[in-house]
């Protein structure tokens, strides 16, 4: 059975992302600590993304890279250091960056190189730093680093010189980067940098190699990224921390005024707000495409969910971005948004967009946003309503209006009249529809009111100082130098190839197991042992039958079953009750062991013998538990030592005619029987089938014998023709089968002609004066019916 | 008296090729649809929602035959994607053919990402591979092949 519970409604705002709420607050992220030892790479650590692309003097981001080599050395006279130090900026490859751009601390120094997809300069790392006399020793890292392959990664060289006693030698060199990874941006198809947040959201989800392209909603995508361009919305970042794609696809959608959206499976970005076809905010009238009244809404369809009170509750949202001039080290601002006249003093909400927002007014825009829909958004609406016109049209994003007669008090009527926005569609099975509904507050114009706060939403434009006074720690003219660093480096040898360090485990191939099935048996299911001893086989009349249950005190139970409803001791033993004849029950004292005996009767002859035990259960009502087979016997017969006289009585059945018989009692010596089925032809001969042309079978007859004390012999005409010939069914004998084709009684001629039965059936009379039967007996068993193949 | 009929479409395919194409709604029957043949293969798909991510929660339910077992375990063993389509039509029209005029009222694509069920029922679940915990971006991680042993401070 399968259960489908849709999600709770009051869940929606939390999916939707329309409530946002940071879960913990501190310093700006963005931040770089200027005057830090030198960051080294460790393994395992994730390959920064730079993603950045400064346009229009706003944009790019200020980052700190590790280093993965390092190469000391001293003058032996001065004991000036020299540090070289490799580093790894980002995964891809970007333009060169400007010398104006790297530091070491706060001060544009060095010598710097930069290349992709190898290492960066031709030095060789090591510690080579000797001790001169009289002077400080340099105290550098011994550990300094092999080469690895730098596969598809930027990389820079630095390399500067210390005077002794120098105690910056060791400190973090920065880049500020202008223009980062280059990546085919989306909305122009164009390799290079992008500060578009889609274009990294689609690179990080194509390098993930977790997400088929199919799946992705481009079109959703690039409209996405044509409304953040267009309002101004842009990343410029390093995308170092290790998390979840989809958590970050969440959490970075909200701050650019989107929401990740699952459209007929596809991932896709939706502005928040209403757009016009270029993107812009939509300032105008909203018109609804559909309007759902009682006629639509089915019985208990209706379900809203206010927002609670700590998310409507004014705020004064503290948007935390970077400003980043020209030719100097951003900073830090924070941006306080909030609804006029509300939360002057708080409570303050925390939004850091600092690693990634580099412009005012998308800080302002998103804070606006946040306190804008607190404001005015109050609650969620779930309808299932029938399928109509609309289930081929409607789609996520529409603005939908729900006007819902109510009548609570006598002669006024009021409405629940209000616009959502779809925010989810769910088209059943069965044919129902349940839409999610976000409230979509309007004005009297009927324009979006978070739309309009947000459209309006524009920082003061304020450039905050950056607090530094002076460049003299720069090379002289550094800060103005555009020069690209030189693209050098090497592709080094005897670094460890991928033999070296990964393992393929190989591909088995699956197969069935074999065919043998061999299960240790389960002795609760096994049947007890046990079974009917003091009989000959087949047993007789007169003997003594003998069964031992299993337990001491048991009980043995005796049943007889007759030949007529079992066709064998198996399936004598299967007989249910009902089908048998109870004989007697025995429950055994203490001397079980000797087990219960049974004398076979007259009454006895022609039936199975079948014996069942069952042991001492004082739980029962009578005192044992179930009963379950001990043994069975083969058929009982008389016998015939006892008797002298024997005779057939029975009838015999021409193809439907039927005619009785009895024969004379004969003195027998050994044994009498009725013979099978013999060909009449030129050598007469006893036969079990006649075929005809192709092998067909005409006549099949029994055993041709003789079989002691046959009482009856049947032969069957299985096609439909009339095929002649001369047969002969029958015929009593005694202690042999008679020649062929005898017409002894009682027997009789057959011709193949059409699809017939023929019989001689009967039973054997024993006396011992010819007049008084004493026993009678069906006679063998199993070997009078025909022969088929 | 409703005259509204829903027919749904499944679709099994990849980048290379499409490897199955069923239809549940007119009984065994091979129909052509956009081109294709459908066979019929009893199923029917529920939970198929547009929307903010989190709320889908597609689920196939198939009888458990041996080609409807090879199918789904093919397509979860080769990251197949599984296409459903959902059409709507008037009955009173036609039963025998989709019609010129029949209109796509839902469209799903995922990959299959779980077969549960019975020995006698397959239920097939369609999402993404991108699960929802564990760290995935930035993809790369520093190894000993790209930078070597690196600098220790």
């Amino acid at each position: 059975m399968n259960f489908s519970v849709p999600d709770p409604l009051s869940l929606l705002p939390y999916q939707s992302g329309l409530v946002v709420t940071p879960l913990e607050e501190g310093a700006a992220k963005g931040e770089s600590q200027l005057d830090s030892p030198q960051r080294a790479i460790t393994i395992g650590e994730p390959v920064p993304i730079v993603f950045c692309r400064r346009v229009n003097d706003q944009g790019g981001v200020f980052v700190s890279p590790g280093a993965t080599e390092g190469r000391y050395t001293n003058n032996a006279t001065t004991n000036e250091l020299t540090v070289n130090l490799h580093l790894v900026l980002s995964e891809g490859d970007m333009e060169q960056l400007q010398l104006r751009d790297v530091y070491q601390r706060a001060c544009r120094v060095g010598t710097w190189l930069q290349t992709y997809d190898r290492r960066a300069g031709t030095w060789a790392p090591g510690n080579y730093i000797t001790e001169v006399a009289g002077t400080n020793f340099w105290n550098c890292p011994y550990y300094c680093g092999t080469q690895g392959t730098y596969d598809n990664m930027t990389t820079l060289s630095y390399q500067n010189n210390h005077a002794d006693g120098d105690e910056t030698w060791n400190k973090q060199v920065h880049c500020f980067v202008r223009s980062g990874i280059n990546v085919t941006r989306i909305l122009d198809n164009t390799l290079g940098p992008s500060n578009n947040v889609i274009d990294l959201a689609l690179y990080l989800i194509r390098q993930s190699s977790r997400f088929p392209e199919s799946m992705l909603d481009l079109t959703a995508m690039a409209d996405a990224a044509e409304f953040c361009d267009v309002n101004g919305l842009y990343y410029n970042g390093e995308f170092k921390e290790s998390t979840n794609l989809e958590d970050w696809l969440d959490s970075i959608s909200s701050n650019f005024l989107l929401r990740v959206t699952d459209k007929n499976g596809k991932k896709g970005f939706r502005p928040r707000l209403p757009v016009n076809a270029n993107g812009t905010i939509k300032t105008t009238a909203i018109t609804p495409v559909f309007t759902f009244t009682e006629d639509h809404v089915l019985p208990n369809g209706y379900q809203i969910e206010y927002i609670s009170l700590d998310q409507r509750r004014p705020i004064l949202a503290l948007v935390l971005w970077r400003q980043q001039p020209t030719n100097d080290i951003g900073i830090i601002r924070a941006a306080e948004v909030k609804m006029a006249g509300t939360a002057t003093n708080g409570p303050y909400e925390q939004y850091d967009l600092s690693q990634f927002c580099a412009t005012e007014d998308h800080a302002i825009k998103v804070g606006a946003y946040y306190v804008a829909k607190r404001y005015y958004i109050t609650h969620s609406l779930r309808l299932n309503v029938a399928p109509s016109s609309y289930n081929s049209t409607l789609i996520v994003g529409d603005i939908v209006r729900v006007r819902l007669r109510r009548e609570t008090n006598v002669g006024t009527v009021s409405y629940h009249d209000y616009l959502y926005e779809v925010e989810r569609i769910n088209r059943a099975i069965t044919g129902t529809v349940t839409l999610d509904l976000i409230h979509f507050p309007i004005d009297s114009e009927g324009r979006s009111l978070v739309g309009l706060a947000v459209d309006a939403a524009v920082g003061p434009g304020y450039e905050l100082p950056t607090g530094r006074l002076d460049f003299n720690c720069d090379i002289e003219g550094r800060d103005e130098d555009t020069t690209p660093l030189t693209d050098s480096g090497e592709t080094p040898g005897g670094t460890p190839t991928e033999a070296d360090l990964e393992y393929e485990v190989p591909i088995g191939e699956e197969s069935p197991p074999d065919n043998t099935i061999n299960n240790p048996t389960d002795p609760f299911n096994e049947e007890i042992p046990g079974n009917i001893t003091g009989l000959s086989d087949p047993p007789l009349e007169g003997e003594t039958a003998n069964v031992v249950p299993p337990c001491a005190s048991g009980r043995v139970t005796w049943y007889r079953v007759s030949r007529d409803i079992a066709a064998s001791a198996t399936e004598a033993q299967a007989t249910s009750v009902s089908q048998r004849e109870f004989i007697k029950e025995e429950a055994l004292g203490g001397g079980w062991e000797a087990g219960s005996s049974l004398v076979l009767t007259s009454s006895d002859i022609d039936y199975w013998i079948v014996a069942e035990a069952s042991c001492p259960d004082p739980g029962s009502p009578d005192g044992f538990g179930d009963r379950f087979p001990v043994g069975v016997t083969n058929l009982v017969e008389p016998d015939t030592t006892l008797y002298t006289y024997a005779r057939w009585n029975g009838t015999i059945n021409n193809a439907g005619s039927v005619t009785s018989y009895t024969s004379a009692w004969i003195n027998y010596s050994n044994y009498l029987t009725i013979c099978g089925l013999s060909s009449c032809g030129f050598a007469a001969a006893y036969i079990t089938a006649e075929y005809g042309a192709g092998g067909t079978l005409l006549l099949a007859g029994p055993a041709i014998g003789p079989v002691p004390w046959r009482a009856s012999v049947t032969a069957t005409t299985p096609r439909e023709g009339n095929f002649g010939g001369s047969f002969r069914l029958g015929g009593l004998a005694q202690n042999a089968n008679l020649p062929a084709c005898s017409n002894d009684a009682p027997s009789f001629s057959i011709t193949i002609n059409g699809i017939k039965t023929y019989s001689v059936s009967g039973t054997w009379e024993f006396s011992n004066n010819q007049s008084t039967v004493l026993r009678s007996w069906k006679g063998a068993y199993g070997s009078s019916d025909p022969i088929l193949p | 008296m409703s005259n509204r009929g829903q027919a749904q479409y499944l679709r099994i395919f990849d980048n290379s090729q499409t490897y199955t194409r069923w239809q549940s709604y007119y009984i065994n029957q091979t129909i052509t649809l956009d081109s294709a043949s459908w066979t019929y293969n009893p199923f029917n798909a529920d939970g198929m929602v547009s929307g903010s991510a989190g709320g889908s929660n597609v689920t196939i339910t198939v009888p458990a035959t041996a080609t409807a077992i090879s199918v789904f375990t093919a397509a979860l063993n080769q990251n197949r994607l599984c296409e459903i389509k959902t059409y709507e039509f008037d009955t009173r029209l036609s039963n025998t053919a989709p019609q010129a005029g029949q209109s796509l009222i839902s469209s799903y694509v995922g990959e299959v990402i779980k077969i549960s069920g019975s020995f006698v029922e397959l239920q097939v679940s369609l999402g993404s591979a991108l699960s929802p915990v564990g760290a995935q971006v930035p993809p790369r991680k520093f190894t000993t092949l790209l930078i070597g042993a690196p600098l220790r401070t």
